[in-house]
């Protein structure tokens, strides 16, 4: 049975990270003027990705149920920072700095997934 | 889930937010010398969807500043009252000003995502392509 290689499967977390952190900045840069919102973020990719082996349930039957491995196991956190008077821990300089990371996070994702699939084509002999 | 329709959406509330902010703006300074004109102020919320936060921003209800209206001393005026006062609005253009520019820098934050999340997506779908 053909398994996907530990480097790919890396890869596409990081992918699905960086996808999802995107999206709860996206989330805050939109809150920025709403009253009492507290930005969030998520953990570190590198943090969240160590302990990130969860404990197994035992199958041995087809019907056995398996939690979704693909399930987001990033949490977000509130970030804190200073407060507007209005209540709102935005601040629209982070995020954009976070916002870079992301992209520079997916970039590298979608290019180590592209060489390792080129390795993968190589070895099957059509060449990368 | 699907990570960037969602940050899509979420930049494009966010724009439309603003947006419409920039409108009661106009809208305030326009009226700048309409007599009892009391400003537009604009309120965020975050949109909540069957009892969860969608993360979505929106415009609540219009809300009017109670500050006084500004007294003018103009006898001469067809609505000057017994001592020769009439109302003026409480729009102060300097305030207006400065909202438009903060209504400015918060949507174009919200662009930039919106482009960023779309310009990821594209370089996903890019590994299809070969």
């Amino acid at each position: 049975m053909f398994e996907t290689p530990n480097v790919m499967r890396m890869a596409q977390d990081l992918a699905s990270y960086a996808g999802d952190r995107q999206s709860l900045i996206a989330r805050n840069v939109a809150n920025a003027d709403t009253p009492g919102y507290r930005a969030r973020d998520l953990t570190s990719f590198s943090e969240t990705y160590q302990q990130e082996q969860p404990t197994r349930l035992r199958t041995t039957r087809a019907g056995h149920i398996q939690p979704d491995p693909a399930q987001a196991a990033w949490k977000s956190r509130d970030i804190g920072g200073e407060a507007a008077p209005n209540g709102n821990t935005v601040s629209l300089e982070a995020e954009m700095v976070r916002a870079a990371d992301v992209r520079a996070d997916h970039d590298l994702a979608l290019t180590v997934y592209k060489s390792a699939l080129g390795v993968l084509r190589g070895a099957i002999g059509r060449g990368g | 889930m699907d990570g960037f329709g969602d940050s899509t959406a979420i930049a494009a509330a966010g724009m439309r937010a603003q947006a419409q902010r920039l409108r009661y703006v106009a809208e305030n300074i326009s009226n700048a010398d309409t007599p009892g004109y009391r400003r537009k102020l604009t309120t965020f919320q975050e949109v909540i969807e069957q009892g969860r936060e969608t993360g979505r921003v929106r415009t609540g209800p219009v809300e009017l500043d109670q500050a006084a209206v500004e007294r003018i001393y103009d006898p001469s005026h067809p609505l000057a009252d017994g001592d020769g006062y009439r109302d003026g609005s409480n729009v102060d253009l300097i305030v207006e000003i400065a909202d438009a520019r903060e209504a400015q820098r918060s949507y174009e934050a919200n662009l930039r995502m919106f482009d960023q999340a779309r310009k990821m997506r594209t370089s996903l779908l890019e590994l299809l392509r070969r």
